[in-house]
């Protein structure tokens, strides 16, 4: 238990700058809603696959709602 | 940059000096006879089977994280691909830890159990040589690694020389890949050991001892080769590398947030809030290394005394020396810690609340796990009424155990930030880890003379021989709880001061639990030591189910076993640890590696009113109070039943009349240990 807590903080601690805010903005979805399509976009599916997916996921999202 | 930080990895190769010296005294004493060397081979070879294949699953790991890492290092500003680099070195060292310690246990176990044959003073002068060579050899490698590669990544990163800068940050990012490595191999090594010991343990009591009615260590019990393997990977090689990882994170996590100090005017360019941790980690390898010197018994003297008196002597000569290190070190006037101001009297008084908080720590544990006290002894005597109600008072007292050590660390916790803030926690931690050769000497000195009995024992050597070893197994029984409540206190503060450095670089500045994905990271958190728990103990039963049976199998298959004329084939019951400790490690591994990177990347603009940073900062909050309280409970439960067995063994008085090993009572007390076992050795030290 004493590693598996320590582990994790290090993990974290790791990964914090690349998951870090910058200006209390990134990684926290828009707040205000301005029409429909802004709606759907904060959607977390939505807002993860335009935003934060690897490219390749992006590519994959895109061709699909063009499909549709 | 100031040539006084090339001191701290020659004080480690000063410590892996001392390592190779000491180790070269063990191997030259007597190994004792034919029979004894030949026993003590077979543990060797399970020992070094077993770890030759945990290191290339390991290996396997290591490529795979070495490529994320990889990955993750090309896409930051702030990290760089060198970061494997560290990863690698952290994860070759820790194992080396464990490697360094288990290879000088398998020579100390026979040597002590030879030297028993002349005197007590002789078996403790081995058997902590031992110890010693452990301790030293971990010390040693934790700091010429840290203090080495920050030399080169400061040289690497920071051409600036700005110690406040955000090159510093890179660089420190990048050194983060030593603690991560070290940690990664330190969980998979005490959770495979871990299980292989206890499965190995389990299967050895309920058969050889419960069934066939066989003393422990007994040579017609096939399982006791790998019960005795048991503890050199999981309590010796599975504890060096832990302590090892611990060392590490609790200098770096130091380190990051002295980063955040300012200060002007020092002599070290503003490095010295930076310096300071790996400067008190030098000095604590001298204390430790006098304190080990200091450990001598004359015969018929107490053990304990002994090893308590070099343990203080180390203690006092850190808190002593640390404070004209702070003095020398850190400028005069004020320093700022996100808002919080303090002055180098307060960092003397944080390292000082470290100290008392360890020491303190380890009392109340060993109150909670110690023969003759109320706890242990409240559980003898619900073991009159059956099993039921000794696993029932087990369980109780486990949970009672965890309201005077939490009181202490909250005590601890305030006292530290109240002297130097953020700074002040994570310091005390490392001044509580600054003697952690000297702990880890006496740690590593238990399983070695409880190996060096089972070899007097299978090899049926004089009656005074198993006598002496049997007073420096019961000492070490003492100092392994005691070890236990000191692990979990400076993994408490550790946690906390990596969670503050974490908060640091992923740039929040508080955790707001009103907001409902972090409420939900908090609970998801608090489970995850639960699942591990779980996944754990039952690792150990189906590794211990399947050793059972092999047992069974032996004695009724094997003919001549029982009367002593025909050989047990040990070899199937070290295979059978063997492979459920490798089988079963890699997913409660997998967990404490995967839960954050999947969280902290899962939940980027997921939320609109709460980041992912915010949101992994609740799950670490909640694992780091679960997890903590879940590791008092279990290991002093664990601790709690085995003594309460202990006690039968040279009879206790229950309900106004003794009782012995082989009464109705004894057997209750051997359900609530078997019980205890994984609780202990398994989940609650991992």
């Amino acid at each position: 238990m004493n590693i598996l807590i320590k582990l994790m903080s290090i993990v974290s601690l790791v990964i914090a700058p690349h998951i870090a805010e910058k200006g209390g903005e990134r990684g926290m979805a828009p707040v205000k809603l301005e029409n429909e399509r802004t709606e759907i976009a904060t959607r977390p599916h939505v807002r993860y696959a335009e935003s934060f997916a690897p490219t390749a996921v992006k590519v994959i999202y895109t061709a699909l709602r063009e499909v549709k | 940059m100031t040539p006084y930080l090339y001191a701290v990895p020659l004080l480690g190769v000063f410590a892996l000096l001392y390592t190779w010296l000491r180790a070269g005294w063990v191997a030259k004493q007597d190994a004792g006879d034919e029979r004894m060397r030949t026993i003590s081979g077979y543990i060797a070879d399970g020992a070094i089977a077993f770890l030759k294949a945990e290191y290339k699953v390991l290996a396997l790991f290591g490529l795979i994280a070495g490529a994320f890492l990889f990955y993750l290092g090309t896409t930051s500003s702030n990290s760089s691909p060198v970061i494997v680099i560290a990863f690698l070195i952290g994860a070759v060292f820790s194992a080396l830890a464990g490697f360094i310690g288990m290879k000088i246990a398998t020579k100390a176990n026979v040597r002590t159990a030879q030297a028993a044959k002349t005197s007590l003073s002789t078996a403790l002068n081995v058997s902590f040589s031992g110890g010693s060579v452990m301790g030293m050899g971990v010390a040693g490698l934790a700091v010429l690694g840290l203090g080495s590669l920050f030399i080169i990544f400061y040289k690497m990163f920071v051409p600036s020389g700005l110690a406040n800068g955000e090159e510093m940050v890179k660089a420190l990012e990048v050194l983060t890949g030593f603690s991560l490595g070290a940690e990664s191999i330190a969980l998979f090594a005490r959770v495979g050991g871990g299980i292989y010991t206890k499965a190995a343990d389990v299967g050895a009591d309920l058969v050889g001892k419960v069934e066939a009615g066989i003393p422990e260590d007994d040579p017609r019990n096939p399982a006791t080769i790998a019960d005795n393997v048991g503890d050199n990977v999981g309590d010796v090689a599975g504890m060096g590398a832990d302590l090892f990882g611990s060392y590490v994170a609790t200098i770096l996590a130091t380190m990051v947030l002295g980063r955040e100090v300012t200060v002007t005017n020092d002599q070290f360019g503003g490095l010295s809030p930076i310096f300071l941790p790996m400067a008190i980690a030098g000095m604590g390898i001298v204390a430790s290394l006098i304190g080990i010197l200091c450990v001598r018994v004359k015969e018929g003297g107490n053990v304990q005394t002994a090893l308590n008196t070099g343990n203080y002597i180390s203690v006092v000569i850190s808190a002593v020396a640390s404070y004209f290190l702070i003095m020398w070190i850190m400028p005069s006037g004020n320093f700022t810690i996100r808002g919080f101001s303090f002055d180098a009297m307060g960092i003397f008084y944080a390292v000082i609340v470290g100290l008392v908080v360890g020491t303190l720590m380890s009392i109340i544990t060993e109150y909670y796990t110690a023969m003759g006290k109320r706890p242990v002894n409240t559980i003898v005597q619900q073991s009159s009424t059956g099993h039921a109600t000794t696993v029932i008072g087990g369980l109780a007292m486990g949970m009672e155990s965890t309201v005077l050590p939490i009181l202490v660390l909250a005590a601890g916790i305030i006292l530290s930030y109240e002297a130097a803030g953020l700074y002040g926690v994570a310091i005390a931690a490392a001044g509580m880890m600054a003697t952690t050769a000297m702990q880890l000497a006496i740690d590593a000195f238990g399983p070695i003379a409880d190996n060096a009995g089972g070899i007097a024992e299978m090899c049926e050597l004089p009656k005074e021989v198993r006598e002496r070893t049997d007073i420096l197994d019961a000492v070490g029984n003492t100092t392994a709880a005691t070890g236990k409540g000191f692990a979990i206190a400076s993994a408490a503060l550790t946690s906390l001061a990596l969670f503050a450095a974490f908060m640091g670089t992923a740039n929040i500045t508080s955790i707001d639990i009103s907001k409902a994905p972090v409420l939900a990271g908090v609970f998801i958190g608090a489970m995850i030591p639960f699942i591990f728990s779980s996944l754990a103990i039952a690792a150990v039963g189906r590794a211990a189910m399947a050793m059972v049976q092999e047992v069974r199998r032996q004695f009724r298959e094997i003919p001549g076993i029982m009367e002593g004329t025909g050989r047990p084939e040990y070899e199937k019951c070290v295979a059978i640890s063997t492979q459920a400790a490798i089988r079963e490690m890699i997913l409660p591994g997998a967990i404490a590696l995967l839960t954050p990177i999947i969280v902290g990347f899962g939940c980027r603009g997921l939320f609109s009113n709460a980041s992912s940073p915010e949101v992994l900062g609740g799950l670490l909050a909640g694992v780091t109070v679960s997890g903590v309280l879940m590791a008092m409970f279990q290991s002093n439960a664990g601790g709690a039943w085995d003594n309460a067995k202990k006690s039968f063994e040279k009879g206790v008085l229950v309900n106004g009349k003794m009782e012995y090993k082989g009464s109705d009572a004894h057997k209750a007390s051997v359900t609530g240990d078997t019980v205890g076992d994984p609780f202990k050795d398994t989940s609650g030290r991992a």
